[in-house]
């Protein structure tokens, strides 16, 4: 969870905020960031919804 | 082997209408009563499959397949952005349908209205809902009807015209939904879910064994058109930002797509359903996108309209190549065809749903025991919502054109009401009344709809929907706390 929300977190700045950031360090880096981004953020809504997601009725 | 116009096409689009009016048949068999809830939710009878394909195909319209690859033309590599938007769709879900899936059980909920009026138990409030999502609906189906026509013709290179491709599209869309209702619209959904995933999957490998890896294809445009591998500049950034937040929010609050929330048979299928979803876009969007920068390599030179047609370009294109290609081609082609219909019959039902539910049996004071006139009534309300709408598609006005390009701004005005209105139980005193609701609902609609007639679309690359929906939770917010030292103040 930790690992997830530290490369969701580190790797916004860089997806969203391209600009100035991306002219430094360049379109690789900006693409894979983005591609990083995308992914753990698909990672932790999955891992969200299938760990924490429960029904009170089942309870 | 030439692709647009040919009979195979014609035959392939054919011979789909013909399968969805069977599946329609077949769900007809299916249904267990004559209840709104069997008819607008196919009985809350959906597994984690059935869900899966009919939130895919309902998300993904015509646009996602043939708009996307277009503006990834003229964007270029950066338009890689728009997997993340569609991924945020899913984030968009778990903020609120955890909670608002226990409280459809409990409560039979049909329509999202019927949330709000349980929750805020404000006539104003669900009368204002009723009316955005009317809005909201009716234009979205609009644009379907519209994309189905020019799909239909484009495709057959004029064999069918455009008022055909609407009528006959319109026509065969209300026969299966009439006798199946929602079972029939996510069964369908399941089949055209099926076809543009299988066609999008086959797009990618053929694509690849034409043009080139992804990794070749970005090297070959780093060449032909520099401009469009570099990196985004800060108000691009912060449009996708704009874009992120619109499409995160707005997008789970269509009717459609709450009411499949409502429809799923068991808790785990909604969730097997959704974490599911939110690995899609890395495949459907990323295929989209590298078609975009395919056609990019191939016709580096389009502008305007011809810009949107890549999608066909880049398809043919392989045709031309790789003869073999053709039948995957034509899976693909029946592809968009397929994303267009289950947009519209999604939108048809739940905009019958609303009609039917929220305004006439309101109006009417019906209630759960006149079951039977109310799903006639659906029926009835179906049949006159399309007759109008083809009518429209058929010659289509300026100002309705207005209204759909900012239908998205004008719904996601109503997600405090579903985020914020979740966090805490009707009956619970920490959480927010309808009054702090309305307000934030009146200044984010105002914000937005000035905005956009004002000329300003957008400021510093946010949206005027996405401004509108900040100063709506904050004036939530705000009026939530303005409210409290008041009611306090007697205890104390």
């Amino acid at each position: 969870m930790l690992l997830l929300a530290v490369a969701a977190a580190g790797t916004v700045p860089i997806a969203f905020v391209g600009g100035s950031a991306g002219s430094w360090l360049g379109l690789p880096v900006w693409l894979w960031s983005s591609a990083g981004f995308t992914l753990a953020f698909s990672c932790l809504i999955a891992w969200g919804v299938l760990r924490y997601w429960r029904d009170d009725d089942d309870a | 082997m030439t692709l647009e116009g040919s009979s195979a096409i014609l035959v392939g689009c054919l011979v789909y209408l013909a399968s969805l009016i069977s599946i329609g048949w077949w769900s007809r068999r299916a249904r267990r009563g004559n209840s709104l809830s069997d008819f607008y939710l196919a009985g809350r009878s959906l597994g984690s499959a059935v869900l899966l394909f009919t939130l895919f195909a309902t998300q993904y319209s015509g646009n996602s397949l043939s708009g996307f690859p277009g503006q990834t033309y003229r964007e270029g590599l950066a338009y890689y952005m728009s997997v993340t938007f569609m991924v945020a769709i899913v984030g968009g879900y778990v903020l609120f349908a955890p909670r608002l899936y226990r409280e459809s059980r409990r409560h039979a909920f049909v329509t999202p209205t019927d949330y709000l009026a349980h929750r805020f138990g404000s006539p104003a409030l669900s009368y204002a809902a009723s009316v955005l999502l009317t809005v909201t609906l009716a234009n979205f189906l609009l644009a379907q009807l519209m994309a189905m026509g020019h799909a239909f013709a484009g495709l057959t290179a004029g064999q069918i015209p455009y008022w055909a491709g609407v009528v006959g599209g319109a026509v065969v869309i209300l026969v299966y939904e009439l006798m199946g209702g929602m079972r029939a619209v996510a069964w369908t959904d399941a089949l055209q879910g099926g076809v543009l995933f299988l066609g999008l999957l086959l797009a990618a490998i053929l694509l690849i064994d034409v043009v080139g890896s992804p990794a070749e294809v970005v090297a070959t445009l780093s060449r032909v058109a520099p401009a469009k591998s570099a990196s985004p500049s800060l108000e691009t950034c912060a449009l996708w930002l704009s874009n992120f937040l619109l499409l995160g929010l707005g997008a789970p609050l269509y009717p459609q797509a709450i009411q499949r929330i409502y429809a799923a048979r068991r808790l785990v299928d909604l969730k097997r359903a959704l974490a599911t979803m939110a690995f899609l876009p890395h495949v459907a969007i990323t295929t989209v996108v590298f078609i975009g920068l395919a056609g990019i390599v191939l016709y580096p030179n389009l502008a305007g309209p011809e810009s949107d047609q890549i999608t066909f370009k880049v398809l043919t294109h392989l045709v031309d190549q790789k003869p073999l290609a053709y039948w995957p081609v034509l899976i693909v082609t029946i592809g968009v065809l397929a994303a267009i219909m289950s947009t519209a019959d999604s939108c048809l039902l739940s905009l019958s749903s609303v009609l039917t539910k929220d305004f006439f049996a309101r109006w009417r004071r019906l209630d759960s025991r006149e079951a039977e006139a109310q799903t006639r009534l659906g029926s009835i309300s179906s049949v006159v919502v399309m007759v109008v709408l083809v009518a429209i598609a058929l010659r289509p006005l300026t100002t309705l054109w207005n209204l759909l390009v900012i239908k998205f701004e004008i719904l996601i005005q109503l997600s405090p009401a579903f985020v914020l209105g979740t966090l805490h139980g009707r009956d619970d005193e920490r959480g927010f009344r309808a009054k702090d609701i309305l307000r934030g609902l009146v200044v984010g609609l105002t914000l937005a709809l000035g905005l956009y007639f004002a000329g300003y679309r957008r400021w510093h690359g946010f949206h005027a929907g996405t401004l509108g929906v900040a100063a709506n939770y904050l004036t939530v917010v705000l009026s939530k706390l303005a409210a409290r030292p008041l009611e306090t103040a007697p205890e104390t």
